[in-house]
């Protein structure tokens, strides 16, 4: 920007003001948010003993790859733990969308009969549920999901408030649209991948990212279903060092801690750069993720 | 209409999945054992180990399932209440025995000892039979290990030889105390005591058990009133000596927010320790801290019910076949060439016996539970290298000379109180680290926290137990 532009108005000069604060601001939340992940780093970066008696620092005392060298010592599960969690998570992303959309988009054409009792039917649902320990019988009993990738990909395929989310915004497509297509001699398959999916980018890029990072992070699954280790998911893998943490502070207390090996548990550092580890790729692939997220959202409210 | 309809076919669902049930049962005749653990790589060769003595034997095999030890608790809760089909399974400090037997969990194995395994009746003493007993019934069968650990106080050598201080004047903490000073005015950022573990408990202990909640009995039998804890002149002298320490700087300054410690007392933060004392802790400390250390009993040895409970193994209330299932327990309880199985895995593979035939276990095999107390009794165990000779010879005398509470038989129905209990837990909850590492004055939140307790329904809870204690007592 040039000088001679800098002065014609005094509005760009305050709106740069604006600007300037603004960023600043953020550049503070950044930091706080920042700052634990890189306490993170730096302490999986150090040495334990340093970190036992001097506490965390930001730039590692005593530099130390050991914490690393245990983790990737065994390596297979952790890049086991990606797999299945990679897969799931791309899969029930694809699959729920794809089978949300589909009850959405007859629910919001104004000529399908019993459309309200269908919505009332789902909503219904809603306002119960079977509760855990039925789920339970039924996923493992009836159903036979336990122990398997299915467990995953099955249960909560659909969520019915995405449901009406879709609806709500393919309500908004206009119906003169679908009646000229079917005018053009469309089939129903074409209208509905070929324009309806199309023009609902931006509500479908949502509904997929909260599918993805609800199964992304989800780590009951695996604790409550999975014995088989080979299956068991990337969160829960970090869940159960807490989980065994816990208990033994918890025996600690009881006088019954002879009962768990506590030099097995990992130690601070290892635990950090477990963290790390896990955290790492899928750190790595958001942004760019969230790239066409929030194009797909931008192009939508531009339409829409 | 839409919504008869809808409500029609909501139900028609539900039908359609209670419909479904009776399909899908068990695989074979195998007896599923569920365990708290990981699972061993090796698992496979040993469990077909195992199976030729026991299908030899009773005529029937096992598998063995383990379960995150983190998870399992929830995981038990959810295969008890939902009827999964297993046969044996661990209970104690993780799925813990009685809530196991008041959720229907467990069967009722009384009768079926008598009859079917009269050698597993006679192989454990009485008191771990009695102890053993809800309502007169036997759930499970205590895996018999040390039951009367004393709570001691761990001198780790390193520190204290560069010190002239004669332990054997410590009789109560407070004597403790001289070589707390000394450490902290000789040390640097090493400190003296850490109280995490324990707390109180320290104080109270000889005199006091608790039945629940803080709500205690005196060990000695000599009365019959239950009273709270926080009113003995013991509780109150600890939690004043805690914060008096605290304040001197023998307790970390960030006590409140420390996690789990074990990492910091293998690095030397600390120049004492707690731990319960068995024949054999020594070693296993020393193997635990990688410091040398010495013990300082603080407990006289005292059986109580809590530390007999820790670990057992029980019969599954959906059992399809109960009487193979006992058998099975005789036969790891009393037949020592099995039991050795389970715990070390196959000789020459998993471990070899040195001359002095104590195992020694070889590294990266494949197979180490490394926790011969999970599976059964543990005095038929082989002796590791580095454990003496009479080691269990030592702990089964230790668990028979101790004095026995005068409430070894008692258990609480914690039903009519279920409400106070928990709310009680959630106030203590607050309080339990400022209280164990004296981090604050105790003539400042002692008031509130009393008040607290009133309102949570401590009163409630004494009142309970002391008319469950009486009909306890009119009955025997």
């Amino acid at each position: 920007m040039t000088k001679k532009e800098n002065k014609s108005t005094g509005l760009k000069k305050a709106e740069k003001k604006r600007q300037f604060i603004l960023s600043f601001m953020f550049v503070i939340i950044c930091a706080i948010i920042l700052f634990p992940f890189l306490l993170l780093v730096s302490v999986s970066l150090s040495d334990e003993k340093d970190i036992v008696f001097n506490g965390y620092n930001i730039i590692p005392r005593v530099f130390s790859t050991n914490a690393y060298k245990y983790v990737f010592k065994n390596p297979t599960s952790i890049l086991n733990a990606y797999k299945v969690t990679i897969f799931y998570s791309v899969v029930t992303m694809v699959l729920n969308t794809l089978v949300m959309a589909l009850i959405a988009y007859p629910l919001s054409r104004k000529e399908l009969k019993g459309r309200k009792g269908m919505s009332f039917y789902l909503y219904f649902t809603t306002l119960f549920s079977g509760g855990l320990i039925p789920t339970f019988i039924l996923n493992t009993q009836y159903l036979h999901l336990g122990d398997t990738m299915w467990i995953y990909i099955l249960p909560g395929m659909v969520s019915v408030w995405h449901v009406f989310m879709l609806r709500a915004f393919i309500q908004g497509i206009p119906n003169e649209i679908v009646e000229s297509l079917r005018i053009d001699g469309a089939s129903e398959y074409r209208i509905f991948f070929g324009t309806i999916i199309p023009l609902s980018k931006p509500v479908i890029a949502t509904v997929m990212l909260f599918t993805f990072l609800n199964k992304w992070n989800d780590w009951m699954t695996s604790m409550l279903y999975i014995n088989d280790q080979k299956l068991i998911s990337l969160q829960y893998l970090l869940q159960r060092i807490m989980l065994n943490v816990q208990l033994l502070q918890q025996s600690q207390q009881a006088g019954t801690s002879d009962m768990i090996d506590a030099t097995q548990l990992p130690t601070e550092t290892v635990r950090m750069a477990m963290a790390v580890a896990v955290a790492g790729p899928a750190l790595l692939v958001f942004p760019f993720f969230q790239k066409y997220f929030t194009k797909g959202l931008t192009v939508g409210s531009v339409k829409g | 209409m839409k919504k008869v309809i809808s409500l029609f076919l909501a139900g028609l669902m539900v039908v359609c999945c209670l419909s479904l049930s009776g399909c899908g049962k068990k695989k074979g005749g195998k007896l599923v054992w569920l365990l708290p653990g990981d699972q061993q790589p090796d698992i496979a060769a040993v469990t077909e180990e195992i199976n030729k003595i026991t299908k030899e034997k009773i005529g029937v095999e096992v598998e063995f399932q383990y379960i995150d030890t983190g998870a399992y608790t929830e995981r038990m809760k959810m295969n008890m209440a939902s009827g999964y089909d297993f046969d044996l399974c661990f209970t104690g400090y993780v799925n813990p025995y009685l809530d196991a037997v008041n959720k229907e969990g467990l069967m009722d194995i009384t009768d079926l000892l008598e009859k079917e395994a009269p050698k597993l009746k006679e192989a454990l003493p009485d008191y771990a039979w009695e102890v053993a007993k809800v309502n007169d019934k036997i759930y499970a069968v205590p895996n018999l290990q040390i039951m009367a650990p004393q709570e001691s106080l761990i001198i780790f050598k390193d520190i204290s030889d560069k010190y002239d201080f004669d332990f054997s004047t410590v009789k109560e903490m407070e004597d403790l105390e001289p070589y707390l000073e000394m450490v902290k005015n000789g040390e640097n950022g090493i400190f003296p005591y850490n109280a995490n573990r324990s707390g109180t408990n320290f104080w109270t202990m000889n005199k006091y058990e608790d039945i629940s909640s803080g709500v205690v009995i005196k060990t000695d039998g000599s009365t019959k009133e239950v009273e709270l804890i926080w009113d003995t002149p013991e509780y109150q002298k600890g939690v004043k000596t805690l914060y008096d320490w605290y304040s001197k700087g023998y307790i970390r300054p960030d006590a409140l927010a420390a996690g789990d410690d074990t990492q910091d007392f293998i690095a030397g933060r600390f120049a004492t320790g707690t731990a319960g004392w068995k024949p054999g802790a020594e070693e296993q400390n020393k193997e635990k801290y990688q410091r040398d250390l010495f013990f300082i009993k603080m407990q006289e040895p005292y059986l109580k019910k809590s530390n007999c409970l820790a670990a057992m193994t029980g019969i599954s209330y959906n059992c399809k076949n109960p009487e193979a299932a006992i058998k099975l327990l005789e036969l790891v309880n009393t037949d020592k060439e099995l039991y050795n199985l389970i715990c070390f895995g196959i000789e020459g593979k998993h471990y070899e016996l040195n001359e002095e035939g104590k195992v020694k276990k070889i590294e990266d095999s494949g197979y180490n539970p490394n926790a011969d107390w999970k599976f059964g009794n543990q005095f038929n165990a082989y002796l590791l290298e580095g454990q003496e000779d009479n080691l269990w010879e030592e702990t089964a005398e230790l668990n028979l000379s101790a004095k026995q509470s005068p409430i070894l038989g008692f258990v609480l129905d914690t039903e009519p109180i279920k409400t106070e209990i928990s709310q009680v837990a959630a106030v203590s909850g607050e309080y339990t680290r400022v209280i164990a590492n004296g981090a604050k004055n105790p003539d400042e939140y002692m008031d509130e926290y009393r008040k607290k307790l009133e309102t949570a329904g401590i009163y409630t809870i004494k009142d309970e137990i002391q008319r469950q204690i009486d009909e306890y007592w009119n009955k025997k």
